[in-house]
Formats: structure tokens, C-alpha cells, sequence
């Protein structure tokens, strides 16, 4: 499953069981202020080990409900090894103080910029419906790559190659950020994402083949 | 046996350490010389009360000055396109206050604080090893003046964050004496802290009053024990980290291989994780103490609270790793489920706290209203802790503003509100003077108001696509309006401290005298001795009363009240 349809069913579930025990808390400390007033003496008792016990496993019962969901979800992200389905558009990505290169190798394109405050920012096309993997890395420090459309980030080491995968069904253009905080610029540090159609995404590369876009 | 000789007419006259070891001669002669209340008696002394106010009165005025560079950084983020500071001001600036308030603010008043109240809690006359607390003293101030002068090393302060990621913190990508100062003043601060809690460990498991079993100890003590624990467990790793760090400063041609950079985040995590407990148990320990005193009854789910502590603190060790998820070089569901499992314990502390006043009558202090606060502050950091040890929500949001939303709730409207219920609420005891009542109702009600109003936004602009760590940020993305609303909060804070000061100020100018329990309510054994306490912490004229419960006084309370009535 992709990215963002997984995290928004995560997001609300947790979302509603914090807003629950939020909720819970808030009520039980009403209630010990309101009954405060009527009492004259403060209760004496001090443990109440039975009610204590069957606390903890209700604890642990929604600890590991969540952790499951938690599991799940994750796996749920994963790239599928299934072999099935369009072969996937590969692209390079190179992370640099304080910008962005996208290389694709199969059409020899070179994408990259300045970033300079916040201007030349270059753009990472892609074509819709067809799976984007991506192999990032660093040329100089730990940087990251977070698309916040996509719900989804992953961090550029040098020396080290990450890879992920994501599909875009609809056409679009996306503001895409450094999220590892990296020297000077790192606030000017974005990129677009562009998700055009099939179609205007061949035209696009065989228009650029061999070349540098800047 | 009598180990101490006094002048007749001294309250100490009759002082007998029961059971204890003698007093060594060194203390006896030391104890003298600090009779004298000068300045010089003061910062050399081996009081284990005098080092702790030393060290919470020194991370106080750091709190204030880290405190102001976060208002200085509110000002530049107020509108889109600031341009009130220079984006390197601005790096320089969240370095500097972040790594100040987590080294030099909030773990030394974590710490000192344990150092202060352990001893008059378990009925020990001293710490273990007072010299030892009195060198971590001034290495931590040794620690702070390299922090200083790395500031204003004006070709370069530090300006890599926090935790200083390799390698953008080596001696290539940030050259300039300045890094290299911070570094060693991360050390020393650390180590520091780490001897002093060693300290306190040994004092709390081995120089208990008679009947002082460990499971009558004080619900604080017991979250001074743990913290102690992770403290000598975990600094360590921040000093073999910073010692990469160095190495990889020298030459930074030594670690050009992936492993350094993410053995870097693992040994900085490993130290990293567990110091946000550290920074937070002491206070937890505040916050019961006051809602038992405060609501006129023992602490509720004592036995399980103390299990849960302990628990926490063991789990505490294996759930760093969820700050890396999204370097694709970490185990992300095993640090999920471990994390994730944390909020067991965390549940069992929030029983007690509900427990407690559940069957409480209530008494309005400002110690309480701090430590109401606390609860549901807290709760929201908490909560949104677990959103964060999820990997696919980590995915979207580290390294965005829900992350410095979170961890503000959780070290500010956590942590620091439970520091300020224990400062309000010992500050009587520890001086002698007691604080004022609407000035501290004013304090507390700028204080809620500017921390809800400056964080709560930054959980929707993180939300929205804001990473943390930049200077500024582009008009037209939908940021300005809660940013500013960000910032107007963080004014306020601003005020709420100053009124704070100003309280400070006030009493110590009218000395209004506290007596031996001015809230009526203390149920450890600190309330039993004076205020200030002597020397020993208990004399003649104050004994340590029988100890029968992890609430002596209330015991005591209880009973005579049964008696006459
Ligand atoms: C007046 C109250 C405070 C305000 C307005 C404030 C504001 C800020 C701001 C604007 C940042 C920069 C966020 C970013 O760009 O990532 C920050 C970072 C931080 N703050 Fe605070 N803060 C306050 C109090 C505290 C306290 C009491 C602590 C406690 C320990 C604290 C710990 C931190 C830490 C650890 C960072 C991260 C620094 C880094 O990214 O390296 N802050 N704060
Ligand atoms: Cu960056
Ligand atoms: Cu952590």
C-alpha cells in the first residue's frame, strides 16, 4: 500500500485512541476536583491491588493492539517483492549542500539547481500510475528527503544508498523539502515533485535525453 | 560514638547519628568553616544542600538565558521571510538553545535537585562522597564557561544542533575552534552530572535511616533512584560519542565509511533517550509528592508505582533506536514494539496520579496547580510519543515541527511544570522564606496560557510540511498566522518567568519566615527538621521520627490525630 493512505488510517486510529484516554483523564480529574469539595476527609485508602492488576492488563492488552497496527502498517509499506505489475521508473538522487541532483539513468538526465534562497529549486518529474524507485543518497552530509504530500521521508547518507518506491495516480506538482538539518541553507533546500502523464512524461524524456537540466 | 563536637547552645548539641557510620574528621572540620555564610563558604562547601541549590540556583539562570535565545528565534520565525537574524545566527541560536537547556539546564536541575532532597528524605545527615558532589559541581561550571565561550568564539560558534550529526559536525564541513569548545563542554557537563548521580545512587541504597526500608522510601526518592541509574548507565555513551566526534575533528579523512556516521546516531541515541527520562523522572517525582501532600493522603498505588519506575527505566535502554527510523539503517519494529510497550509503565504513573486525587480533598496551592497541569500537559507529549514510535507516521513527521511540538510538551509542560511545583513547593524548606501566593497564581496562569499557545500550533505546521531547524520559511505555504501565534505564546512565557524572578526577588528582600512545614501538609522526613535544615539535616531538637510507611509524617499526623480525637 502506498504511503499516505497508510499513514491516514494509522494517523486517525491513534489519533482517536489518544483522543479517548485524553478524554478519560481529563473527566477523572473533573470529577476528583468535584468531589473534593463534598468531602471532609481525604479517603484513607491507599491500594487497591485487584483494580491495579486487571489496570495493567488492560494496559498491556492496548499496548499491544497498538504496537500491532503499528507492525502491520509498516509492513504494509514495503515495497512488494512481487514481481508483477509496470517495471519501475528508477531515479538517482543526490543530496549536496544545500540542493538537490536527480539523475536518470536510463535517459541520461541530470536535474539539479542552486536552491538558492528558496529560488532554482529543481524538479523531480514523473510519470503518474507507474512505480517511481528511488535510490538516495548523500554527496557530502546526512540529509533527507521528505515529500510531505506523500506522507513519506527517508534519509541521504554518503557513502550509503537507501531505496524506495511510490506511485502516483494522479497528476500534480509538490513541494518536497530537506528534513535533516544540514549546514547553512538547509532552510532553502527544496525541490518540486511533478507527476505528469505517461504520455507527457516520454515526450519530457526524449526531449532531454543526454542532457543537464538546471 | 557522637562523632560531631559542637559549641554548647548549638541545636546540634545532641546530634547522634543513629546507626550511621561516624562523621569523618574532614566533614566535622568542614562543617565548622561553613558556619561562616559568606560567599567562600558557600561554594566550597561539602553540604550536599548547598551543592544542590548551587546547582539548581546555576541551571535557574541558564534556564533564563537559553530561554531568551528561544525568543529571539520566535521573533525571526514570526513571519515568513525573517529577516531579523541571518539563517547562520539562527543555526547558531537553536544549537546553543538546545543543547544549553538539555546539558545545562534541565539535567543539573534534574540532578541537583536528587542531590538536595535524597538525603533529608531517607534520613541520611550527608551524602556519600561530598567532595565528589562538590568537584561535579564545579566541573559543571567548568562545562558551562567552555559552553560560554564556545558562543562567543566569534569566527564560529557551534551551530551543528544538538546532537550534532557526523558528519556535518567534523573538521570539514564545520571547522572553527568553536565546535571543538562545544564538544568539550558537552563532556564536562555530562560527566559531571554523572558523578554527582552516582552520588546519589549510593546514598539512597546504602544510608537509610533505620527503618528507611526501600519500600518506605519517598515516591521522589524512588524516581531520584531510577534517574540515578539511567544516568550511570547511559552518559557514558555521549562521552564515547563526543570522543568519535573529536577523533573525526582531528582528521576528518578517518571516518569516511557509513559506519561511523550511523554508529554516531546509535551511540548519541543510546545516551540521547534516556537523558529525556532523566530530565523528567525527578519531576514526576514533584508532581506526586505534591498531589499526596495536596490532597491529604498517601500515595496511591505506591507499590505498583515504584515497579513501574523501575520497569521504565530498565526499557529506557533498548528504545533509542527510535530516532533512526528513517535512516533505513535501523531495526524499526523492534524499536516500535519497545517503545511502544513504554506506555505501560507510563499508564501505571498516571493511575497513581489519578488514584491520588481521586480520593483526595483538594487544596488549591500553586505547587498543585503546577502539578494539575502537569497531568493532561504531559499527557499530550505522551500521547503524541507514541504517534512518533509508529514508523509510518515517524515517516512523515521527524524532523518536522510535531517534533519539537512533542518534545516541548513533554520537557516544558512536563518536565519543567513539575520543576516548578517542586520549587514552589521546597523552596519554603530549602530557604526558610516562603514565596508569595498570587505571584505564584499569576506565574502559573502566563505560564499554562504561553506554553499551550506557543506549542499547540507547532503540532499543525509540522503536521503541514514544516521542518524544524530552519531559519525561516517561504510566505504563501499557509505557515505565518500560527507561527505568529507561536511566538506570541513564547512572549508570554517571557513574562510568566519574569514574574517568577520577580517573586524570587520579593521574598528574599521580605524574609517572611516558613517554619518546619508551612504547608501543614509534608509527609517525607525533610518536613520533620527545620527550615532551612541544619547542617545534618537532623538534630536534637529535630529528630528523625519513627518511620513506619513511605509517608512518615502522615503516619505521625494520623495517629496523634486519632489519639486527641
Ligand atoms: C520559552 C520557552 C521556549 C521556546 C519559545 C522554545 C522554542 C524553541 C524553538 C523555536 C526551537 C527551534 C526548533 C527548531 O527549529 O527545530 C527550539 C528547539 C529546542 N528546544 Fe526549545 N523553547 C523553549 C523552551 C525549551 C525548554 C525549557 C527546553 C528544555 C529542555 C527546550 C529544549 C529544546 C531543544 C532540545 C531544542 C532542539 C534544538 C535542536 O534542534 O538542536 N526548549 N525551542
Ligand atoms: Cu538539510
Ligand atoms: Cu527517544
Amino acid at each position: 500500500m502506498p504511503y499516505r493512505p497508510t499513514f491516514d488510517s494509522e494517523f486517525a486510529l491513534e489519533l482517536i485512541i489518544a483522543a479517548v484516554i485524553f478524554g478519560i483523564v481529563v473527566l477523572l480529574m473533573v470529577y476528583a476536583l468535584l468531589q473534593s469539595r463534598r468531602r471532609t476527609e481525604p479517603s484513607q485508602r491507599s491500594e487497591a491491588k485487584g483494580l491495579e492488576r486487571t489496570y495493567v492488563l488492560v494496559l498491556i492488552g492496548l499496548a499491544g493492539f497498538i504496537l500491532s497496527t503499528s507492525l502491520i502498517s509498516n509492513a504494509d509499506v514495503q515495497p512488494s517483492r512481487a514481481a508483477d505489475g509496470p517495471k519501475p521508473l528508477v531515479v538517482q538522487v543526490n543530496a549536496f549542500q544545500w540542493c538537490w541532483r536527480f539523475t536518470y539513468p536510463t535517459r541520461h538526465i541530470v536535474v539539479t539547481g542552486t536552491c538558492i534562497q528558496g529560488h532554482d529549486l529543481p524538479t523531480l518529474v514523473v510519470p503518474t500510475g507507474r512505480p517511481v524507485r528511488i535510490h538516495l543518497t548523500s554527496d557530502d552530509v546526512v540529509h533527507e528527503w521528505w515529500v510531505p504530500h506523500l506522507r513519506y521521508k527517508e534519509e541521504a547518507f554518503p557513502n550509503w544508498t537507501n531505496t524506495f518506491q511510490f506511485t502516483l495516480s494522479s497528476k500534480g506538482d509538490w513541494i518536497g523539502r530537506c528534513s535533516e538539518f544540514c549546514g547553512l541553507f538547509h532552510s532553502f533546500m527544496d525541490f518540486h515533485l511533478e507527476a505528469v502523464s505517461p504520455q507527457q512524461y516520454r515526450q519530457w524524456s526524449s526531449q532531454h535525453a543526454g542532457t543537464t537540466l538546471t | 560514638m557522637t562523632a560531631i563536637t559542637r559549641e554548647p547552645g548549638d541545636p546540634g548539641d545532641s546530634f547522634e547519628p543513629r546507626d550511621v557510620e561516624p562523621l569523618p574528621p574532614g566533614e566535622i572540620a568542614a562543617a565548622r568553616f561553613e558556619r561562616d555564610k559568606g560567599l567562600l563558604a558557600w561554594v566550597t562547601s561539602t553540604d550536599h544542600k548547598r551543592i544542590g541549590i548551587l546547582t539548581m540556583a546555576t541551571s535557574l539562570v541558564f534556564l533564563c538565558t537559553f530561554g531568551i535565545l528561544a525568543l529571539i528565534m520566535r521573533t525571526q520565525l514570526a513571519q515568513p521571510n525573517g529577516k531579523v537574524i541571518s539563517p547562520g545566527a539562527y543555526n547558531e541560536l537553536f544549537t546553543l538553545h538546545g543543547s544549553g537547556m538539555i546539558f545545562l539546564v534541565l539535567t543539573p536541575l534534574a540532578i541537583g535537585l536528587c542531590l538536595y532532597l535524597v538525603p533529608l528524605q531517607i534520613g541520611a545527615p550527608m551524602v556519600a562522597a561530598p567532595r565528589l558532589c562538590l568537584f561535579s559541581y564545579w566541573l559543571y561550571v567548568a562545562g558551562a564557561i567552555v559552553f560560554l565561550l564556545s558562543a562567543t568564539t566569534v569566527t564560529a560558534p557551534p551551530d551543528a544542533g544538538w546532537y550534532a550529526y557526523m558528519p556535518l559536525s567534523d573538521g570539514q564541513y564545520t571547522p572553527g575552534v568553536g565546535m571543538s569548545l562545544w564538544i568539550l563542554a558537552s563532556m564536562l557537563a555530562v560527566g559531571a552530572m554523572m558523578l554527582m548521580a552516582g552520588a546519589v545512587l549510593w546514598t539512597a541504597l546504602r544510608m537509610r535511616a533505620p527503618g528507611m526500608s526501600l519500600m518506605r522510601m519517598s515516591v521522589f526518592t524512588w524516581s531520584a533512584v531510577v534517574t540515578c541509574l539511567m544516568t550511570v548507565a547511559s552518559f557514558p555513551s555521549l562521552i564515547g560519542a563526543m570522543g568519535l566526534q573529536w577523533v573525526g575533528r582531528v582528521d576528518p579523512n578517518l571516518f569516511t565509511h557509513d559506519s561511523w556516521d550511523i554508529a554516531y546516531q546509535y551511540l548519541f541515541w543510546f545516551y540521547g533517550h534516556p537523558v529525556v527520562y532523566v530530565m523528567f523522572f525527578p519531576f514526576v517525582g514533584c508532581v506526586a509528592e505534591v498531589l499526596a501532600a495536596f490532597t491529604g493522603r498517601k500515595y496511591f498505588g505506591y507499590s505498583f508505582t515504584v515497579y513501574a519506575l523501575l520497569a521504565f527505566a530498565a526499557g529506557s535502554m533498548a528504545v533509542f533506536g527510535h530516532h533512526t527510523f528513517t535512516t533505513g539503517q535501523t531495526a524499526n519494529d523492534y524499536f516500535s514494539v519497545t517503545s511502544i510497550m513504554l506506555s505501560v509503565p507510563a499508564g501505571v504513573e498516571y493511575f497513581g496520579f489519578l488514584g491520588t486525587l481521586m480520593g483526595g480533598r483538594i487544596r488549591a496551592t500553586v505547587p498543585m496547580l503546577f502539578a494539575l497541569a502537569f497531568i493532561p500537559q504531559f499527557l499530550i507529549g505522551g500521547l503524541t510519543g507514541i504517534m512518533l514510535a509508529t514508523p509510518v507516521l515517524d515517516y512523515h513527521f521527524h524532523g518536522s515541527y510535531f517534533v519539537v511540538a512533542h518534545f516541548h510538551y513533554t520537557l516544558f509542560a512536563g518536565s519543567l511544570f513539575g520543576a516548578f511545583a517542586g520549587l514552589y513547593y521546597w523552596f519554603p524548606k530549602a530557604t526558610g522564606i516562603v514565596l508569595s501566593e498570587p505571584l505564584g497564581r499569576l506565574n502559573f496562569v502566563l505560564m499554562v496560557i504561553g506554553t499551550n499557545v506557543t506549542f499547540l500550533p507547532m503540532f499543525f505546521y509540522g503536521f503541514d510540511g514544516l521542518p524544524r531547524r530552519v531559519a525561516t520559511y517561504p510566505a504563501g505555504a499557509g505557515f505565518g498566522t500560527l507561527n505568529l501565534i507561536s511566538t506570541v505564546g513564547a512572549f508570554i512565557i517571557g513574562l510568566s518567568v519574569m514574574v517568577f524572578v520577580f517573586n524570587l526577588a520579593r521574598s528574599a528582600i521580605l524574609r517572611r519566615p516558613a517554619g518546619d512545614d508551612p504547608w501543614g501538609a509534608g509527609q517525607t522526613l525533610e518536613w520533620a527538621t527545620s527550615s532551612p535544615p541544619p547542617r545534618f539535616n537532623f538534630d536534637g531538637a529535630h529528630p528523625i521520627p519513627p518511620i513506619k510507611s513511605h509517608a512518615p509524617l502522615l503516619d505521625l499526623r494520623q495517629r496523634s490525630g486519632a489519639s486527641s480525637g
